[in-house]
């Protein structure tokens, strides 16, 4: 195994609640719940999760977007945790992030070529020229015809102006991409065009994605590896091939059961696992094990005692007292 | 067989401009069978929507729309009733679920009341009584727990998947014979996705009531619908029933769609994709809409000069707006 690019150690992010005029602390949201995490150069490692999981703060964590609250981003064996000024800066050369939606994230008064260009000035990389040599090279790579690079960017389509965020976020050379949900908002045509774009980049360019999704059929699709959150830790990570027939948390197998498959002829086949109720509150997580209220299998045990993330017999680390490749229903 | 709970016919939605004239849907027929679901799949702009608000009366305001064609629900042509009228249709014998259930409910009042208010419209002589056991009833019917309690609730204390269980109970309240949903597990997580989707299969049974179910997710449909129209740029471009179209598509948009879907089961070398983008009501392309982008048109005269009318296939009930539908199942299989 390479050396990793970027890790993340015991990771956690806490929101404070607050109450009252004078805006007192009265309890904590537990986003980020101490997590550990590795990417090396060139792979793409999804998190997956349902809303509130923590996927996202996770990501802007890791982009130093929000400030960690304990836990420690080592990136290239330096500590990044809590760099500030010039060294945050150049950290952030190294790591960039593609956001959801594109139509908020690109301002609308830029042409595509000046959304490019601007993180290159803003770390005054390039002389002129060589700049605009480099926008060119970008827009041919995610497919903009060169014809369009001085429209505004509020003028194309909500596929159109992806593409222009993720050249723009290419536009420092990263070696990491952060991408939120990059293709959520899209329909499903444009949606597989990104998708292989975005491996088609990684080919050419060798750079690592950390790849938020709550699509776990995408994700299947592009990811090497695989890490399901839930309430703010992680529940399983894998390899993907090996998360998608083995997965043995209970919640990943309620979570890939639900999925709905594009076959008729499968209907009412495949053994559906239907979870009761909803995610509990983060700022309240139950004890033990998050996903205990919800799980078919849960013992006294798992209230006492949080299962740590660790190789249970399934060849990868399970966050669960009784994790199985099985989901057996002990109803 | 049995008269369909719905048929609509040419049906035209477009709005006016100061300058000029857009056909948002463009000659729409299909129809909706007693207790069978239609799924309507299309990408957004395909005018799947905005069919189903002109045929209820519900388009939004602002522009002057016009609406045009038939929409005959249960023997009467909807297009031709006006407010009271119209109003008496909608919650009793077809009503809609909408994409994000907390901004369909109203926030200052409680749940129950509203639900209670929904029967009552139509049942203006119910008693008290009669009014709550029913909707406590219907709480208890879309699976929501303690519902004496929850009755009393107001609408932000309710999760998103807990208020589409509401909006459905909502729906069902007068059994109508049609219910159109609009992605109404769009908004929702995927584990509370499969959870509403058993809430509404049972719902419909009880009642053998009739769903439309709009979405751009053919999986959804795949899992849920008995028969499938699609549409694309304002238009039909193929209806079969399910397992029909997914294994014999007959249209080069069709096939494109479900190439696209990512698949669960195995990592694909490279997703087929669609080249380009839907095109605007502005700037439809002439003769078939889809020619731009489709891999059967190279350039052939028909497709770029006539528009294809839905052409019967060689499977009874199976239509297609393609000039060379017959083609299209062997380049599926490719």
């Amino acid at each position: 195994m390479s050396a990793p690019l970027l890790e993340v150690d015991d990771l956690r992010k806490y929101f404070p609640i607050t109450s009252g005029v004078l805006r007192r602390v009265v309890g904590q949201v537990h986003a980020v719940d101490g997590v550990n995490l590795r990417l090396v150069p060139g792979e793409t490692l999804a998190l997956v999760g349902e809303s509130g999981c923590g996927k996202s703060t996770l990501g802007r964590t890791l982009i130093r977007l929000l400030e960690p609250s304990n836990g420690r981003i080592i990136f290239k064996g330096q500590d990044v945790t809590h760099v500030g000024g010039g060294e945050l800066r150049r950290y952030r050369r190294h790591i960039q992030m593609v956001f959801q939606d594109p139509y908020s994230s690109l301002n609308p008064r830029l042409s595509a070529r000046q959304s490019i260009a601007e993180p290159m000035r803003i770390h005054r990389l390039y002389d002129r020229a060589t700049e605009r040599k480099r926008v060119d090279d970008l827009l041919d790579r995610v497919g903009i015809p060169l014809g369009d690079a001085d429209r505004l960017s509020g003028q194309f389509s909500g596929g159109q102006r992806q593409r222009i965020a993720i050249a723009r976020a290419l536009a420092l050379e990263p070696e990491v991409l952060v991408l939120d949900e990059p293709v959520a908002a899209l329909d499903v045509s444009t949606q597989a065009q990104i998708i292989n774009l975005l491996r088609d980049l990684q080919r050419d360019l060798g750079v690592a994605y950390l790849f938020i999704s709550h699509d776990l059929a995408v994700v299947r699709q592009i990811a090497h590896r695989v890490a399901v959150m839930y309430l703010g830790k992680v529940a399983e990570i894998a390899e993907a091939a090996e998360l998608y027939r083995l997965a043995s948390h209970p919640y990943v197998q309620a979570l890939l059961s639900a999925v709905p498959i594009s076959d008729p002829a499968l209907r009412g086949r495949r053994q559906r696992i239907i979870l009761r109720g909803d995610v509990p509150n983060p700022a309240d997580p139950p004890s033990g094990c998050r996903f205990r209220t919800r799980c078919w299998k849960a013992q006294d045990v798992c209230a006492v005692e949080v299962p740590a993330l660790v190789e249970r017999g399934s060849g990868h680390p399970v966050a669960c007292h009784f994790a199985s490749p099985t989901p057996e229903l002990i109803a | 067989m049995a008269e369909p709970t719905l048929s609509v016919r040419d049906l035209r939605v477009g709005f006016r401009t100061r300058s000029s004239f857009f056909a948002a849907v463009d000659g729409v027929s299909f129809d909706v069978n007693p207790g069978e679901t239609l799924g309507v799949v299309g990408e957004s702009g395909s005018g799947k929507t905005i069919s189903m608000l002109g045929i209820l009366g519900l388009l939004p305001p602002g522009p002057s729309w016009t609406v045009e064609g038939h929409a005959v629900l249960n023997g009467r042509d909807l297009l031709t009733l006006e407010g009271e009228e119209l109003r008496k249709v909608r919650g009793e014998q077809v009503s809609m679920i909408f994409q994000n259930p907390t901004s369909s409910l109203n926030p200052v009042f409680t749940v129950g009341d509203q639900v209670r208010e929904a029967i009552q419209v139509h049942h203006p002589d119910a008693s008290k009584q009669a009014l709550k056991d029913r909707v406590l009833q219907l709480l208890d019917l879309v699976g929501i727990p303690d519902p004496r309690r929850r009755f009393e609730q107001y609408p932000h204390e309710f999760s998103g998947g807990m208020a589409q269980r509401v909006m459905i109970a909502m729906a069902l309240a007068n059994s109508p014979s049609l219910v159109i949903a609009d992605e109404p597990t769009t908004a929702l997580d995927v584990t509370i996705q499969a959870q509403i989707l058993e809430v509404l299969r049972t719902g419909l049974r009880e009642f053998n009531t009739a769903l439309v179910l709009i979405t751009h997710n053919l999986s959804l449909v795949a899992e849920l619908a008995d028969r499938v129209t699609v549409m694309y740029a304002g238009s039909v471009v193929e209806t079969a029933e399910v397992g029909e179209l997914f294994h014999h598509p007959r249209h080069p948009y069709t096939v494109g769609l479900m190439r696209s879907v990512p698949s669960l089961q195995e990592r694909t070398d490279r997703l087929a994709q669609i080249p380009g983008q839907q095109p605007s009501p502005a700037n439809r392309p002439s003769g078939c809409a889809f020619h731009p982008r489709c891999y059967l048109s190279n350039a052939r005269e028909a497709c770029r000069t006539d528009v294809p009318p839905l052409y019967p296939t060689d499977h009874p009930a199976h239509v297609a707006a393609c000039h060379y539908w017959s083609e299209v199942e062997a380049t599926a299989r490719a």
